[in-house]
């Protein structure tokens, strides 16, 4: 038995050289020092296997069309055995890949392991960061629901910006006019069959440059990158300390991989699937859409960006960054890899993975968006009604009826994007109050047009009494007061202060 | 294809094995340049085609001019014109239509002018709101606060027999405006 | 390693088990009345139903007095200025439907028990003289004398320019029901006791007469 095993092995062998071939990729040398910091790699490529098979699987299951997408999304949540497992495990993995592929990239710039004879796997690296971010787009547009529509939406009115061909360019990116069945099908080619084929042969040149070029070692100071002497000292060294990747290096990949792969797994069967989130009916307008979490920080930006320079901000970042990210190594291929003796670009590191996290965590606030239920849904807080006049209880319902609330909070509750107005009382004072209402400005628009006197006087005269408990309103000492006065327009000539009253 | 090939100098005589392979790998890689180029021609062209079409806009039905009385904004739906068979529900559309005194009407996109989110009526304030990154505009689709660059997208519009029409059909953008 | 296994088998099972998508999607989902009443109702009255800025709906004798059609036609057609319309068909957010689940729930969960005021709700034309003395018996000792002269305590009803923003209607129901969740003695009991329907018809014709004719935003 084992003989006639071992003769078709060594037959097939003979006819293919397949060990022959496999063995010496498998038993490479790599520095005995490279421990734990170097299995995200590997991850990352795990990551990417579970999404090609996760991927064919959903393939047989989904169906491409946008008349069908969401119901056979829905289909496959509900009726297929185990499909919505499948659909969380693309999923999770997904995000999984994204931020492995991220946290490799800083490993390999930390330590400098772009450097000389290694600039090409970086800039492969680089493309293939992209690929993974590509396909996390489209594999959200396959999603078929509200937030698919209108991201698809906002990339169109990105690429619309372009000048002059903008349009055309739209076109063809959605297969038309407008965000149709077209579409749909163009996304699917390209997350299905395009990117995927893209980075499995990316995957396969940036592992043939890792072997051409061996795995880096851990830096240390002082030991420096010299094109002239690196590739005969770094043979030498790693010939006399080296370890065969396979066992000694690939034990630590496989400990972290079954971690990972464990943690992803659970994550999916915990937390179920992404979406889909409502039908993708463009005439439903009560959409709330919002990218996947890999994207949150550009809509952050978008969020924030200056409406003067936003356009170009737009067109010329992904350049900008893809090109800047690919010069990497041509910036800098030589001299110290150990980051304590890199100082600058590891501050640079930091500054971008600090402004990544906070652009991050701005996407998942959105304080900028305005909270659409929160005039009918987020009371006025019981504190302030307990102690309101009449005509501030009346100033109140304005507040709430005008949609005040959507972007006005009264102790925390209600929309972010402009101030909370808890304690309005004590910082405006009534002249202030009221230009503030009639005219806007600061991002607020104006409501001069749309409320009467009545109701401004109301509303005012209910911010006047937003204030914490034992505050005095704001006045300007020694000037003549205003407030909220029988039958008077809001701005009318000030009744005197207490004091001087008759 | 047979001006490619006398381009390519085929008809010339037989020299030397060494010329002889030049004048071979001149002709193959000829044939194959033009057979590739005359191939991409279908399978590029679908791919481009559309930022090549020329699209407009078509008159479409929105409803009685009665529907969008004066003093109010109102949500109309319409079916894309020429939408394809497979577009489900993304073949429908919507639009604001502000009626006004006398019969006069102003009907803006849905779409934000910032990147194109749905903006949303709020009759009490007479604002559009934009869920996506604030941009909020007045009742006359001008911009109020927020990103956006330019006021709404309006639709032109008409009424015949009684019914109102707008002229609409393409996803409305900065280069387009609706 | 047995045991580890089998708690592993034990929790694949149960992942298994879960289907998180049982419940239809949200485009289909049924909302109950009080998750509606969450999204549309609380933010003028209150998170459960009083203590807001608007009127408490957690009233039995308000809910036992409005008839059920009455209190679907304001919810959906909007009362005043204030009180926004929610019938799809005026623009607003809910289906007939809806609005008749809504209706339902709060005059169940708020309105048991309740005894209606008795009075004709269209109320009858009152006389502004006569209501002046209402209002002196009744009223102003907490909310101030009608000339301004003697401020009140929990503020002026008779300031001109909330009588521009309180609807005819709103007065009346105020000086019916008054505000029992802000605390005692606003309950629309004055002095212990409710209004006549003539005293009540007769101070919110007073109240009225007080509205300056001009630059009534209640249009």
């Amino acid at each position: 038995m084992l003989r006639g095993l071992r003769a078709i092995l060594g037959w097939t062998e003979d006819r293919s050289g397949a060990i022959g071939f496999v063995a010496p990729i498998l038993t490479h040398r790599v520095p005995r020092n490279a421990k734990w910091w170097y299995v995200f790699g590997s991850a990352t490529l795990m990551f990417f296997s579970i999404q090609l098979v996760s991927g064919v699987l959903l393939a047989t299951l989904y169906a491409p069309s946008a008349a069908d997408a969401y119901q056979s999304l829905v289909y496959i949540d509900t009726q297929v055995p185990m499909g919505w497992m499948l659909r969380a495990i693309h999923g999770w993995s997904s995000n999984a890949m994204v931020i492995m592929v991220v946290v490799h990239m800083l490993q390999v710039f930390l330590h400098g392991a772009f450097k000389f004879p290694r600039e090409l796997t970086w800039m492969v690296g680089v493309l293939l960061l992209f690929c993974t971010l590509a396909l996390a787009f489209t594999g959200q547009i396959m999603r078929w629901d509200q937030d698919a529509y209108w991201g698809l939406g906002i990339g169109a009115s990105i690429v619309d910006r372009v000048p002059v061909i903008g349009n055309q360019l739209r076109n063809i990116m959605l297969g038309g006019p407008y965000i149709g069945g077209a579409t749909l099908s163009r996304f699917f080619a390209l997350h299905v069959f395009v990117l995927p084929g893209l980075t499995i042969a990316l995957v396969g040149l940036h592992i043939a440059l890792i072997l051409k070029n061996g795995v880096s070692e851990m830096p240390k100071p002082g030991e420096v990158v010299d094109p002239a002497t690196y590739r005969r000292d770094y043979e030498s060294r790693t010939h006399r300390t080296g370890v065969p990747f396979w066992p000694d290096a690939a034990q630590r990949d496989m400990i972290f991989c079954g971690l990972a792969l464990i943690m992803v797994v659970g994550l999916a069967a915990f937390y179920g699937p992404f979406g889909p989130n409502g039908n993708p009916d463009p005439t439903v307008i009560d959409a709330n859409p919002r990218p996947d979490s890999a994207f949150l920080w550009i809509f952050a930006a978008l969020a924030l960006l200056p409406a003067q320079v936003e356009t170009f901000l737009l067109l010329a970042a992904p350049p900008v960054i893809v090109l800047g990210l690919l010069a990497v190594p041509l910036i800098s291929n030589r001299g110290e890899r150990a980051p304590t003796r890199r100082p600058v670009s590891v501050l640079v590191m930091l500054v971008i993975c600090t402004a990544l996290a906070a652009l991050t965590w701005l996407g998942v606030t959105s304080p900028w968006s305005p909270v659409m239920d929160a005039w009918t849904s987020v009371p006025t807080p019981v504190r302030l009604v307990e102690r309101l006049t009449p005509l501030q209880m009346q100033g109140a319902l304005v507040m709430q009826n005008q949609q005040c609330r959507n972007c006005h909070a009264l102790d925390g509750t209600g929309g972010q994007r402009g101030p909370d107005l808890g304690d309005v009382g004590s910082r405006l004072s009534w002249d202030q109050l009221v230009r503030q209402v009639q005219q806007g400005g600061g991002n607020m628009p104006a409501y001069g047009k749309t409320l009467s006197a009545a109701e401004t006087v109301a509303v005012v005269a209910f911010l006047q009494a937003c204030r914490t408990d034992g505050q005095p309103p704001s006045s300007i000492p020694g000037a003549l007061q205003r407030s909220a006065s029988p039958d008077l327009p809001p701005v009318a000539s000030p009744v005197a202060a207490p004091a001087a009253a008759p | 294809m047979n001006e490619g090939c006398q381009g390519c100098g085929c008809g010339g005589g037989a020299g030397g094995g060494e010329s002889r392979r030049s004048v071979m790998f001149k002709l193959g890689a000829g044939l194959m340049a033009v057979g590739g180029a005359v191939a991409s021609v279908p399978i590029f062209g679908a791919l481009v085609a559309p930022g090549f079409r020329r699209y407009g806009n078509t008159w479409l039905d929105i409803g009685a001019v009665g529907d969008y009385p004066a003093g109010e904004t109102r949500l109309a739906k319409f079916a894309i014109p020429g939408a394809s068979p497979n577009d489900g529900e993304t073949a429908t559309a919507a639009a604001w239509v502000r009626g006004m005194e006398g019969d006069k009407f102003q009907v803006f996109a849905v779409n934000c002018a910032h990147l194109g989110c749905p903006v949303k009526w709020f009759q009490q304030s007479r604002l559009f709101m934009c869920p996506c990154h604030g941009g909020v505009y007045y009742e006359d689709g001008s911009r109020a606060s927020g990103p956006p660059p330019r006021g709404l997208f309006e639709y032109e519009w008409k009424v015949e027999n009684g019914r109102l029409l707008i002229d609409a059909g393409l996803l409305p953008g900065l280069q387009e405006t609706a | 390693m047995k045991r580890l296994l089998a708690t592993l088998a034990t929790l694949f099972a149960a992942a298994c088990d879960r289907v998180p998508l049982e419940q239809p999607m949200p485009s289909q989902a049924v909302v109950s009345w009080d998750g509606l009443y969450l999204t549309h109702c609380a933010g003028c009255h209150g998170a459960d139903g009083s203590l807001g800025a608007a009127r408490p709906m957690r009233d039995p004798a308000y809910l036992a007095t409005l008839s059920r059609d009455e209190l679907i036609r304001v919810i959906g057609r909007g009362q005043g200025r204030l009180m926004p319309a929610f019938d799809q068909s005026a623009g607003g957010p809910l289906t007939a439907e809806e609005i008749a689940r809504l209706a339902d729930g709060m005059r169940q969960a708020w309105g048991a028990g309740g005894v209606p005021v008795g009075m004709p709700w269209s109320g009858s034309a009152g006389a502004a003289e006569a209501g002046a003395s209402v209002y002196a018996a009744h009223c102003q000792a907490c909310h101030g004398a009608a000339d301004g002269r003697a401020p009140g305590t929990h503020g002026s009803v008779t300031d001109a320019n909330y009588l521009r923003l309180a609807s005819d209607q709103a007065l009346r129901s105020a000086v019916l029901f008054g505000r029992a969740d802000l605390g005692a003695g606003c309950d629309g009991r004055p002095n212990g006791r409710r209004l006549q329907s003539q005293e009540v018809a007769d101070v919110v014709a007073f109240l009225i007469s007080r509205r300056p004719a001009t630059g009534r935003s209640d249009r």
